[in-house]
């Protein structure tokens, strides 16, 4: 059930105008485990487009509801968090990278980049902001600040290379860096080929991130048995303390000075 | 492979870097008495630990470092566990209204302005006065003794005239049994206001209120310390999910060995030595927060939660 409503969700998306393909993608790994040692992870994206077209992809999230403090300051002189905003419509991860002909297209021909509803100026249009109009344009610009300094927002233009042409096709290789910080959920890879301003190719494949090992049993045992889980968390804390006094300990207790 | 992942912070971290600050605060939580909260949670906000999971996942480290540090305090004779257990009594009524007049706050809009007002406002008198306090102190051991015995002050004569008079013989004093339940319920207050363990507010109450000798306030304010800790790791971990096991972990193998090095430091320094340490080590920690307030933030929007 919740893969037809997964399918339905990412079916619902902007479409590209006019008639575009299939751009043929594969990623790698299609699944990304979290474990003990995870510290982020290198997707490999990649495929084949037409030789005189460029390529955009985009690994996004969910769109979720954010209540963030604002800052503001009291009495004049105290910043202090004043005030929540409510932020809607916005995907809880946004990572694009771009071959290096978009790079130009973004700086000569600003309406087609816009026109392609991607990038942080699409975001900052698209988000649900509850606040004053007048300062909707600076929390959304904020907004963005804060995800990207969790890694969670990032852009990287010119950063898709090519490889060997064959024919009328040639191969391109996106390595997207997926940060550590990422929820275990359902992601998309959309790849899109870029033709003159105008999407001609587009291709969306789901993506999945789950914890396992370690990390999977430890959150299972906080969130669904979370006063046992409180307890145990004590008792190994207490525990500690006793071995650690043990081995380095002072000894006997000589008398007060 | 020096990283290991945080399923509850969501989030890798560096070993060595979270071990490294664990000892830090450790050594501290040693050598003073105080659980290193005010310094700790502030730490792990900055490297990227949201603030729910630091101040909890601290409150679970704190107990693996003040076990290790009572213990030894207990083992040089330094724990008055009456006087403890009066002030833990007293903390807990104190922290029950604490958490009481943190939802008034909440309801009347501002709070956390309040609180760090408070941060701003305790730090700064508590460091100020023990930093002028202690100089005065070494000063007078620089000039030659007097013959003439010290005059019983005003507070003293005050405190010796309430009820219910009792020896606490670790300590040495005599002293009402109502101070420590009136000033834990202050302390715990404070604490619960502030988000702390309140070591750094009760070591400096246990050396001026109760007239108590440093060496035996840092291994008493451990045993305090290490009861509210207990109290706020299980509540967090039920209520809100936000204690973080493999960050604590991390932080309490560094904080153990610390709190044990921290005691045999305390040790080798004379009481007004160690006051003045920590008056200082407060002041540092009040500027910092001053200057948070004052100067422009990096990023105008924060998430919700933290101290």
């Amino acid at each position: 059930m919740s893969i037809i409503i997964m399918t339905m969700y990412f079916m619902c998306l902007p479409e590209p105008a006019g008639s575009t393909v299939s751009v043929k993608v594969k990623h790698e790994p299609n699944l990304i485990a979290i474990g003990t040692f995870f510290n982020g992870i290198q997707l490999a994206v990649s495929g084949k487009v037409a030789t005189e077209n460029e390529v955009v992809v985009i690994v996004k999230g969910k769109q979720e509801e954010l209540t963030l403090k604002k800052k503001g300051k009291a009495l004049g002189l105290l910043w202090m968090n004043l005030g929540d905003v409510h932020f809607k419509k916005v995907p809880n991860l946004y990572i694009l990278y771009s071959s290096k002909g978009m790079m130009e297209l973004a700086a000569s021909d600003a309406k087609a980049w816009e026109q392609l509803g991607i990038g942080f100026e699409y975001l900052k249009k698209e988000m649900e902001i509850e606040a004053p109009q007048a300062k909707r344009n600076d929390l959304a610009q904020e907004f963005l600040k804060l995800k990207q300094n969790q890694g969670l927002y990032a852009s990287h233009p010119g950063e898709i290379s090519f490889g060997q042409k064959s024919g009328t096709e040639k191969s391109f290789k996106a390595l997207v860096w997926i940060p550590a910080r990422i929820s275990p959920d359902e992601y998309q890879v959309q790849v899109m080929e870029i033709h003159n301003g105008i999407i001609v190719g587009n291709s969306m494949d789901q993506l999945k991130v789950e914890e396992q090992g370690v990390p999977a049993m430890i959150s299972s045992l906080a969130f669904n048995h979370s006063l046992l889980y409180g307890f145990l968390a004590v008792l190994i804390a207490v525990a500690a303390g006793l071995v650690m006094d043990f081995f380095f300990g002072t000894g006997k207790g000589g008398g007060a000075h | 492979m020096f990283h290991l992942y945080l399923p509850i912070a969501g989030n890798s971290v560096n070993v060595l870097l979270i071990f490294g600050l664990g000892g830090l605060v450790g050594i501290l939580s040693g050598i003073f008495g105080v659980g290193g909260g005010f310094l700790m949670t502030p730490l792990l906000i900055m490297i990227g630990i949201p603030p729910t999971i630091a101040a909890a996942s601290d409150s679970n480290q704190i107990v693996g470092a003040s076990t290790s540090g009572t213990l030894a305090h207990y083992k040089m004779g330094n724990v008055d566990f009456k006087m403890g257990v009066l002030l833990l009594i007293g903390g807990v009524i104190g922290g029950t209204l604490g958490v009481q007049v943190i939802k008034v706050l909440r309801q009347m809009g501002n709070a956390d302005f309040l609180i760090k007002i408070t941060y701003v406002l305790m730090l700064g008198f508590v460091g100020s006065y023990m930093f002028i306090e202690s100089l005065q102190a070494l000063k007078k051991k620089e000039a030659p003794a007097t013959a003439a015995p010290q005059k019983q002050s005003k507070y003293a004569k005050l405190i010796g005239k309430l009820p219910w008079q009792t020896d606490f013989e670790k300590s040495g004093i005599r002293l009402s049994i109502l101070m420590p339940l009136v000033l834990g319920t202050f302390v715990g207050i404070l604490a619960a206001i502030m988000g702390v363990g309140g070591g750094f507010i009760m070591v400096p109450v246990m050396v001026y209120l109760l007239r108590m000798p440093m060496h035996v306030v840092v291994g008493t304010s451990l045993f305090q310390i290490l009861f509210t800790c207990v109290d706020v790791t299980i509540m967090q971990s039920y209520s809100n999910h936000t204690v973080d096991f493999i960050l604590a972990l991390i932080l309490l193998l560094g904080s153990t060995l610390g709190a044990q090095f921290g005691a045999k430091i305390s040790k080798k320094l004379k009481g007004d030595q160690l006051k003045i340490l920590l008056s200082s080590l407060v002041l540092i920690v009040m500027v910092k927060m001053l200057l948070d307030l004052l100067l422009t933030p990096h990023i105008m929007l924060a998430f919700t939660g933290g101290h």
